[in-house]
C-alpha cells in the first residue's frame, strides 16, 4: 500500500496550490465577465461564460478542500487557466473582431504564406496590399509612414510566414490559432521544467494581466513565434549548438531576439572563466556558428533572388520612415512634450544597449541570469517602443528563475553532500 | 579588475546623462509630426460591400442617392496623373441631391500637425455629360469640407472665382479650377481660421464631397490626385503669423528685420515701395518668404 501524496507534500507546497486554485478561479471569473461584455450579448458567448463562470466556481470550492485532494487536483489551475485563454481568444479574435487581423504584421504573414503556398512567390518582391481586404484589416491598424502612406511589405525574416504554410495547407483560415499552439507550448515547458512543489507559482506571471497570453494574441500580435524557440533556447544555455539551433530559429522568426546575440555570447564566454582563451571562446564559436547557419538555411532561399529587397524589407525599422509610435521614452515626443528628431531616440537606444553589454560583462557574476530583459530596457527608449517589445520577455525571465533555483539546489546539495 | 569593476557602474551612469544631453542639445527638432491626412493618394483600396467594388480604405465613404442614380469611386489616370476618380450619374427622376463624401477625422497632434504644415491638393473637374438623356444644368459641386463640429470651411472648385462667403460659423472659399485641366489649391486652413477668428480645433473632419443636385441630370466626374502636406519652411505657426502681423502693423521692414527673414539693406528701397500697396502683406499672409530673393520673386 503507498501512502497519500499528502503525506509526502509539505505544507508550504499545498499552501502554493491552493494559492494557484484561487488565482486561477478568480482569473477565470474576471476573464468570464470580460468576455460577456465583449461578446454584448452573443448567445455562443453567454454559454462559454456560464462554463467559465461554472468552472471557476467549483475551482473555489476546491481550494479549501483537503489537501489530499487538492495534490490529487494539482494540475486544475493549469487546465483552467488554459481553458480561459483558448475561450477568450475565441471570444476577441472570432466574436469581438468579427475575425479580423488587427495587425498588419499577422495578415502580411499570411498572405505571404499564402503567395508562397499557390505561386511559389518570394513575398519580399511582393506588395502585401490584398492582404488587409483580405483578412478585414482596419486602417487604424496599419503601420503608417511619415508621408502618410504605409507600410504594404513584408518586414520579417521568412520563418515568420514560412511557420504558416503547413497550417495554410491544412486550409486553416486564422493563423491565431497557431500563435496560441505556441503560447501553449511556452506555458507546458515553463510548468514543465519548473520545480515539481512550485509550479503554479510559475504561472502567476504570465496571467497577471489578460495582455500577454490573451489579448496580444487575439489582437494578431505574433511575438508567440519566437519566444517559444527561444524558451528552448534558455534551456540549453550549457550547450552551445543546441543553442544556437533554437536562438537561430528565433532570429529567423523575427527581428526582436537579434537583440539578445552580444548577451548570450558573453554568457558562453564568461560561464567558461578560468579556462584557457581558445576553450573559453569555443563554446561562443559553436554558438555563433550554428545560429548563423540555422539562419541563413531558412532565410538565403528569399534572401539570393533579391538580396536588397531582403535586406531592404528585414531592416524596415531602420529603413523606412515610420512614425514615432511608442509606450516608451518617445511617447513624450508622440503627444508633442518633448521636440526631439527620431535620432535621438536611436541614440539613447544604442547608448543604453551599449551600457548594458559592457555592464554585463563586467558584473557577470551578478547579472549572469539578468539579461533576458536587457533587450526590453534598451528597446524602451527606441523611438517605436511597443509594450510587446517588452512583456514577451517575461517567459525567458522565468527560464532564468528556474535555472536559478536549480543550480541553488544543486549546490545546496553539494554542501549537504560534504 | 576591482577597480574596472568599482567605475564601471558610475560611469556608465556620467556617459548615459552626457549622450543624452549632447543629443538633446544637438538633436531638438521642430515636432516631428504623425501625418495629419493619413493615405493622401488614395493608394489603399478595399472591397465595399454596400456600395460594390472597392473604395478607398482610410477614408470613411458616405454617399446619398436615389433608385436610379450611380456612383462610381475607382483608381485611374487622367491627364498624367494617378487619380481617384468620383462619378456620379444624377438621372433626374426626383429633386434629390445625389452625393459622395469621403472624409476623415483628424484629431489630437495630428490636427495640430495639420494646421501646422501647408496643405495642397490636385484635383481636376470634367465638364458633365448627359450621356443619359439631356443635360439641364451643370449643378455639380466639387470641395473640400472641413467641419471641426462648430465651424465648416467649404473650399469650392469653380470655373468663376468669387469672393469669400462668410457667416459667423462658415465661410466658402471659391477656389478657381480650369475646366478639364489639372488644378493646384493650397487648402489654408490657417488663414481661414484667423480671418474668422476661430479657435484652431482638437478634431476636424476633412471631406472631398462632390455632389450633383436633382436638376443636373447626367454623369458627373471629379478627379483628384491627392493631398500633399508640406512643412512650411518660413513663418509657418500661427503663433508666428500673429507676431509678423503685429508687427507689420508698426514697420514693415522692422518686422522683417525682427523675425530674421530678411538681413539684406539693399532690398530696403524695394520693400518701401511696396510697403504701402499690400503686396507684403499678402506675401507675409500666405506664408511665401523664405529669404529676401523669395521676397523678389514673389512679388
Amino acid at each position: 500500500m503507498t501512502k497519500p501524496d499528502s503525506l509526502f507534500a509539505s505544507i508550504d507546497e499545498v499552501f502554493i496550490l491552493r494559492l494557484a486554485f484561487i488565482f486561477s478561479a478568480q482569473f477565470a471569473l474576471y476573464e468570464g465577465f470580460q468576455d460577456y461584455n465583449r461578446g454584448s450579448g452573443h448567445p455562443e458567448v453567454i454559454v462559454l461564460t456560464l462554463v467559465i463562470y461554472g468552472v471557476s466556481l467549483l475551482v473555489f470550492v476546491m481550494s479549501l478542500l483537503p489537501s489530499s485532494v487538492v495534490l490529487r487536483f494539482r494540475d486544475l489551475p493549469l487546465l483552467l487557466l488554459l481553458l480561459v485563454m483558448a475561450t477568450s481568444v475565441y471570444v476577441v479574435a472570432e466574436i469581438s473582431y468579427r475575425g479580423a487581423y488587427r495587425t498588419d504584421v499577422l495578415a502580411f504573414s499570411h498572405y505571404a504564406a499564402m503567395l508562397f503556398v499557390n505561386q511559389g512567390a518570394n513575398p519580399y518582391t511582393q506588395d502585401m496590399t490584398k492582404a488587409l481586404d483580405l483578412f478585414k484589416v482596419q486602417p487604424s491598424d496599419l503601420t503608417p509612414l511619415t508621408s502618410g502612406t504605409y507600410l504594404m511589405t513584408f518586414q520579417y525574416p521568412a520563418l515568420h510566414f514560412l511557420v504558416f504554410v503547413p497550417f495554410v495547407l491544412l486550409g486553416l483560415r486564422d493563423m491565431r490559432w497557431v500563435l496560441v499552439l505556441f503560447e501553449l507550448g511556452v506555458v507546458l515547458t515553463l510548468y514543465l521544467k519548473g520545480p515539481r512543489k512550485l509550479r503554479p507559482m510559475l504561472l502567476l506571471p504570465l496571467f497577471a494581466g489578460s495582455d500577454l497570453m490573451i489579448n496580444f494574441t487575439a489582437a494578431s500580435v505574433s511575438d508567440a513565434l519566437w519566444v517559444l524557440p527561444l524558451l528552448f533556447a534558455a534551456f540549453c544555455l550549457e550547450r552551445p549548438i543546441a543553442l544556437g539551433l533554437f536562438y537561430g530559429l528565433a532570429c529567423a522568426m523575427k527581428q526582436t531576439p537579434w537583440f539578445l546575440a552580444p548577451f548570450l555570447l558573453i554568457y558562453l564566454i564568461k560561464t567558461e572563466e578560468g579556462k584557457r582563451l581558445r576553450e573559453r571562446l569555443r563554446p561562443a564559436v559553436k554558438f555563433a556558428a550554428t545560429t548563423v547557419a540555422v539562419f541563413l538555411a531558412i532565410n538565403l532561399p528569399f534572401m539570393l533572388p533579391n538580396p536588397t529587397a531582403w535586406f531592404g524589407n528585414v531592416l524596415t525599422p531602420m529603413t523606412e520612415d515610420l512614425v514615432i509610435h511608442s509606450q516608451g521614452l518617445s511617447s513624450l515626443t508622440e503627444v508633442g512634450l518633448l521636440s526631439v528628431s527620431k535620432v535621438f531616440y536611436t541614440v539613447v537606444f544604442a547608448s543604453v544597449f551599449l551600457v548594458l553589454i559592457v555592464n554585463y560583462y563586467v558584473y557577470f557574476d551578478k547579472l549572469r541570469f539578468a539579461f533576458w530583459i536587457f533587450p526590453g530596457i534598451a528597446l524602451w527608449f527606441s523611438y517605436r517602443a511597443l509594450t510587446n517589445y517588452i512583456i514577451y520577455w517575461t517567459p525567458l525571465m522565468l527560464v532564468s528563475m528556474i535555472l536559478w533555483y536549480k543550480a541553488e539546489q544543486a549546490k545546496t546539495r553539494t554542501v549537504q553532500a560534504t | 579588475m576591482k577597480r574596472v569593476r568599482k567605475l564601471t557602474a558610475p560611469l556608465s551612469a556620467v556617459f548615459l546623462v552626457l549622450v543624452a544631453g549632447f543629443a538633446f542639445t544637438n538633436l531638438q527638432a521642430k515636432t516631428e509630426y504623425p501625418p495629419p491626412i493619413l493615405d493622401p493618394e488614395f493608394n489603399l483600396w478595399g472591397s465595399n460591400p454596400t456600395l460594390g467594388g472597392k473604395t478607398p480604405m482610410v477614408w470613411e465613404l458616405e454617399y446619398e442617392k436615389s433608385v436610379g442614380d450611380q456612383i462610381l469611386l475607382q483608381e485611374t489616370v487622367t491627364a498624367d496623373k494617378k487619380a481617384l476618380e468620383i462619378q456620379i450619374f444624377q438621372d433626374g427622376s426626383d429633386d434629390n441631391l445625389t452625393y459622395v463624401r469621403l472624409g476623415q477625422t483628424i484629431d489630437g497632434i495630428r490636427a495640430r500637425a495639420l494646421f501646422d504644415e501647408e496643405v495642397s491638393i490636385w484635383v481636376l473637374l470634367q465638364a458633365s455629360c448627359a450621356c443619359k438623356g439631356p443635360i439641364s444644368g451643370q449643378g455639380s459641386i466639387f470641395e473640400i469640407e472641413t467641419n471641426d463640429g462648430t465651424h465648416t470651411l467649404d473650399f469650392l472648385f469653380v470655373e468663376t472665382a468669387a469672393e469669400v462667403s462668410i457667416s459667423p460659423s462658415h465661410r466658402t472659399i471659391f477656389l478657381q479650377t480650369p475646366m478639364g485641366e489639372w488644378g493646384y489649391h493650397s487648402i489654408d486652413l490657417v488663414a481661414q481660421y484667423r480671418n474668422a477668428q476661430w479657435k484652431p480645433p482638437d478634431r476636424i473632419l476633412l471631406s472631398i464631397v462632390f455632389s450633383a443636385s436633382g436638376s443636373a441630370t447626367g454623369w458627373h466626374t471629379a478627379y483628384v490626385h491627392g493631398f500633399s502636406v508640406t512643412k512650411k519652411t518660413t513663418l509657418n505657426s500661427m503663433r508666428q503669423h500673429d507676431t509678423m502681423l503685429s508687427s507689420i502693423s508698426t514697420t514693415t521692414l522692422g518686422a522683417l528685420y525682427a523675425l530674421d527673414q530678411c538681413t539684406d539693406p539693399s532690398q530696403e528701397t524695394y520693400l518701401s515701395g511696396i510697403r504701402s500697396s499690400g503686396t507684403l502683406n499678402e506675401v507675409c499672409h500666405k506664408g511665401l518668404i523664405v529669404d529676401c530673393s523669395e521676397l523678389g520673386r514673389s512679388a
